[in-house]
């Protein structure tokens, strides 16, 4: 099994389409094992020409590398006729840029790429999956390494949030789940977003200093009473409802500056008939206390913050 | 009549059935995510509960939430929407155990509706034609007496299946043994359930639907049908029209009959739709949503009615307010359904916020929709962001209206469904009418093509 490095290219009808069916096409001789994202080149000299589609893939074969040579000039063929015969049998180029370590000069056959060294829109796709070629990236001059760009995926496919506030959303919700499932640490990667939670297992609590300011003073609508969490030390957390129902504070009630020795049962939510009890989750002070005896709350309304 | 009504959705429908509401004199009880804080259906109603985070399984699904919420505002009445709770048997019984009236069928109603076997089994005892099929196969010789009964092609299914999982579809006697062991493997992986059956296979179908609406007195009637066959991929509605084109009298009234004695069958006392598969003249039923529909628009125009303030005066023990002789359609409507989706991408869902947006109207235009410039559309929930539905004297009219207005349609910020529609209205096949479900995914809008050349 060896691993070549392949060069795919097309400027005619729809290249990244062209470029992407190659990749299919090219699995049934191999496994493609990396590829690469796809690249535009600005299309030399003619400007009416559309812009070049670029991309590399490690492809694990079985092929030697003249069955390998053959296998593509077919896939070539086979693709520019079957998908638009019109456009001739350049629609695509495949080339073999690499073949493990070998080193091969024949007439028809040089490995590896005789002119891999100088094509920038060979060698940054490549680079992007085998590092071992970024040293000569580097060593393009820097105009034509900037003539090759990354084709970012349309706007639509990034289901990822472009907003602070989508992106605090999507922390939040990664959290919850965190907590929901009962895991100490979730990550989350897609595209150029990672999203990495670590959490410190504590019942009902959400550490202060995880929230975000601004949610808590948010005027909610409905049940939820406006907040003022600008007040809280950092240290510390805030007590929420998960459930929604009726607050009862616990007696003896704890009022705003109140110690508490251990952990407490601060309050109860009434819902359907059942006690969910609040409890302060440790020692700490009563930095303040949002709801009053009786209050109809909603799920994630503030119910106390503890200081510790 | 009801004194509060909680709504237990959110987006479009969560204000079309606010709407109805107040209009009524009800007033009304939001229920909302974290995420849809901001949400239009939030503001509109008298008042709102926050019942969990995003993910629906934790939000628009938790009925402890819900229930509490309905009870500490002291609702009467929870309305379900479409999707969600809207067809759960077990949130119906939790709304009658706390004193709340569930606007839709009775629970038993939903449970067996919602159990294709007993649907199907009931469909057949009320003489409505249903998919030749078999019992539970037993064995690989049972499927190949099965099938040489039904004729080729057939369809295997599992019976406790659902999203495409254990069906398989057979052309010859050679495939089947094959398809029989694959399908068992995937239903008992996915379901643990590795029962099978068979059913014969309705190719290129097109997906007409009845609506009809019942109460508790008896009453019945259908609102005639819609014709739902421009499907995506996935089998979800893009486009929908009443009355279904190029339908024979005959073939109509069999389908209008068939929906009368299916609801009468089973007393049915709400807004509801029976599907049916439509082949040459024949028709199968499919099965029964026991809810209100997203394309319900199509027939509130063409009839005239309002079906949600409808479903909500039944549900509340009122009788209909009309009769069948009452409800006359008038020329042709139809609904395109505006996603934020990339229909270039298989129409995959698109999140983002929406920097930009102008909805049309003017004669004839009627648009059900929660999005605002401003909003954040949240990946959690369906992609759907607004329904335009035009009406005009014939079809054309109203195809060319739904041109006009898409035209005037501006959704900024995130990839939608407006230029695929557009271009469904403009395609000859498309408004030639009596296309069927694989007309969409085989669809090449000539915009695209022409972008590529």
């Amino acid at each position: 099994m060896a691993l070549a490095r392949i060069g795919l290219g097309s400027n005619e009808g729809d290249p990244a389409g062209y470029v992407e069916a190659a990749l299919v096409a090219l699995a049934r001789y191999g496994r493609v094992a990396a590829r690469s994202s796809l690249y535009a080149t600005k299309a030399w000299g003619v400007t009416d020409q559309p812009d070049f589609v670029n991309a590399a893939a490690l492809f694990e074969t079985e092929l030697a590398p003249r069955d390998l040579l053959a296998t593509l000039k077919t896939l070539e063929a086979e693709l520019g006729r079957v998908e638009t015969f019109r456009w001739g049998p350049r629609a695509i180029d495949l080339d073999i840029l690499a073949y493990d370590d070998l080193v091969l000069h024949e007439p028809d056959l040089v490995i590896p790429h005789e002119r891999l060294h100088e094509r920038a829109f060979a060698l940054v796709p490549l680079a992007e999956i085998d590092a071992t070629f970024e040293s000569q990236v580097a060593a393009l001059p820097a105009s034509e390494r900037a003539a090759v760009q990354r084709i970012r995926l349309p706007a639509a496919r990034t289901i990822w949030p472009v907003t602070w506030d989508e992106t605090l959303d999507r922390v939040r919700s990664a959290a919850e789940f965190c907590a929901s499932a009962g895991l100490v640490r979730i990550r989350i990667e897609e595209d150029d977003v990672a999203i990495d939670v670590r959490r410190t297992p504590r019942a009902v609590a959400v550490p202060l200093a995880a929230l975000d300011e601004a949610e808590l003073g948010t005027p909610a609508p409905g049940a939820l009473a406006a907040t003022n969490g600008n007040a809280h030390a950092a240290t510390g957390h805030v007590l929420r409802a998960e459930f929604v129902g009726i607050v009862r504070l616990s007696r003896p009630t704890v009022a705003v500056g109140a110690e508490i020795a251990e952990d407490r049962e601060l309050a109860y939510v009434e819902s359907l008939g059942i006690r969910n009890p609040i409890r302060s989750g440790g020692s700490g002070r009563v930095a303040e206390v949002f709801v009053t005896d009786g209050e109809a709350v909603e799920y994630g309304q503030p119910l106390f913050s503890i200081e510790t | 009549m009801f004194k509060k009504l909680l709504i237990a959705n959110r987006g479009e429908i969560a204000m079309r059935v606010n709407r109805a509401a107040h209009e009524l004199g009800i007033s009304t009880v939001a229920i909302f995510s974290e995420a849809d804080r901001a949400s239009l259906h939030v503001r509109n109603a008298d008042e709102a509960f926050c019942v969990g985070p995003g993910p629906v399984a934790r939000s628009y699904l938790n009925i402890p939430n819900i229930i509490s919420a309905a009870l500490i505002s002291g609702a009467d009445a929870i309305h379900p929407g479409y999707g969600f709770l809207a067809e759960n048997a077990r949130f119906a019984e939790i709304c009658a155990d706390h004193g709340l009236a569930f606007v839709g069928p009775s629970p038993e109603t939903i449970a067996k509706m919602g159990d294709k076997a007993t649907a199907k089994a009931i469909m057949s005892e009320a003489r409505v034609p249903t998919t030749p099929g078999t019992d539970i196969l037993n064995s690989v010789m049972d499927a190949l007496a099965g099938a040489k009964r039904l004729g080729y092609p057939v369809m295997l299914k599992a019976t406790a299946g659902g999203g495409g999982k254990g069906m398989r579809a057979v052309r010859t006697p050679d495939e089947l043994e094959h398809a029989f062991a694959t399908a068992q493997a995937e239903a008992e992986a996915n379901f643990k359930d590795g029962r099978l059956y068979m059913e014969k296979l309705i190719e290129k179908p097109r997906h007409v639907e009845v609506q009809i609406m019942g109460d508790a007195y008896g009453n019945v009637v259908h609102v005639g049908e819609r014709d739902c066959s421009v499907q995506k991929p996935s089998h979800q509605k893009l486009v929908e029209e009443a009355p279904a084109p190029h339908l024979p009298d005959r073939v109509r009234r069999k389908l209008h009959d068939t929906a009368i004695a299916a609801a009468r069958a089973v007393k049915y006392k709400s807004a509801g739709t029976l599907e049916f598969l439509l082949a040459g003249d024949d028709v199968y039923f499919m099965e029964m949503n026991t809810r209100i529909q997203v394309e319900h628009p199509v027939t509130e125009v063409l009839y005239g009615v309002d079906l949600v303030r409808e479903q909500i005066r039944v549900a509340a023990g009122e009788k209909l307010s009309f009769d069948q002789k009452r409800l006359v359609p008038s020329g042709h409507a139809i609904e395109c359904r505006i996603n934020a989706e990339d229909s270039a991408n298989n129409y995959a869902p698109a999140a983002g916020t929406l920097v930009d947006v102008a909805m049309p109207g003017g004669y004839g235009v009627r648009v059900d929709s929660h999005a605002y410039a401003g909003l954040a559309v949240p990946p959690f929930y369906d992609s759907l962001l607004a329904k335009i539905v035009t009406h005009g004297a014939t079809r054309i009219e109203a195809i060319d209206r739904m041109i006009a207005a898409l035209g005037d349609t501006r959704i900024a910020g995130v990839n939608t469904t407006i230029d695929i529609c557009s271009a469904i209205m403009r395609d000859g096949r498309f408004r030639e009418g009596g296309i069927a479900i694989d007309y969409l995914p085989a669809f090449v809008p000539p915009s695209a093509a022409a972008l590529a050349t």
